[in-house]
């Protein structure tokens, strides 16, 4: 019983690891699966381009 | 004792210990989730902590939130839910040890127990006796799924009661 516990908790523990890994490695090459939503900018190509014209 | 899951009356214990896995693993399945969604801020969050090594704190920022999430899975999902409850429960020491160290320096800091969700849904979320007793409540509900045998409401359940079917 108590030997079959310890064997699931590894299991568990190795399995978190494998995904959090996976998950780390996609995150860190760009692929991400929580898309974050940008922050509100003000329009650098609006500026500029408003700079360029207003010049 | 062993619940069949075909049994008609089932203890209240055995009841309860159902009631305490989904609350649990949904609290841990969501708070789990909030934290892969801001891995920085939990980073932060530990950090604030000055307990753990920096290469550790970066471990396990990325590490434990998944096994937040796996664990929280099990537990509501019933696939290995009894040694997952365990395992709840230790992370729910742990907490405990981390929040009291904070305590006792006299350090006031989140607990990044929620993660994103605590700004969103204004949940409490400060390493306090609250925090303590929280995760003591969330403990003593692992430890009771624990004890209970109870395969009602779990896949393991479902797959016992399918091999019975096929057999009679």
């Amino acid at each position: 019983m108590i030997r079959k516990t310890i064997l699931e908790m590894i299991s568990l523990l190795l399995l978190a690891f494998c995904i959090a890994m996976l998950h780390h490695s996609l995150s860190s090459s760009g692929i991400t699966i929580f898309k974050k939503r940008p922050a509100a900018q003000p329009s650098t190509t609006f500026m500029n381009g408003g700079a360029a014209h207003g010049g | 004792m062993v619940v069949s899951p075909d049994s008609a009356g089932v203890p209240i214990a055995h009841r309860l210990a159902v009631l305490f896995r989904f609350v649990v693993g949904g609290i841990f399945l969501i708070s789990g989730l909030a934290k892969i969604a801001d891995p920085v801020r939990f980073l932060l969050t530990l950090r604030e902590f000055q307990l753990l090594p920096g290469t550790l704190e970066s471990f396990l920022a990325v590490y434990l939130p998944w096994l937040e999430f796996l664990l929280g899975l099990c537990v509501v999902l019933g696939v290995l839910h009894r040694t997952a409850s365990l395992m709840i429960a230790g992370l729910n020491g742990f907490f405990i040890i981390a929040i009291g160290s904070v305590m006792a320096r006299g350090i006031v800091v989140d607990c990044g127990c929620f993660g994103l969700l605590a700004d969103v849904l204004h949940l409490p979320d400060l390493a306090d006796g609250k925090a303590i007793i929280r995760n003591l409540v969330l403990m003593g509900m692992c430890l009771h799924a624990f004890r209970s045998e109870a395969l009602t409401w779990t896949v393991e359940g479902y797959i016992a009661r399918s091999r019975h079917r096929e057999r009679s």
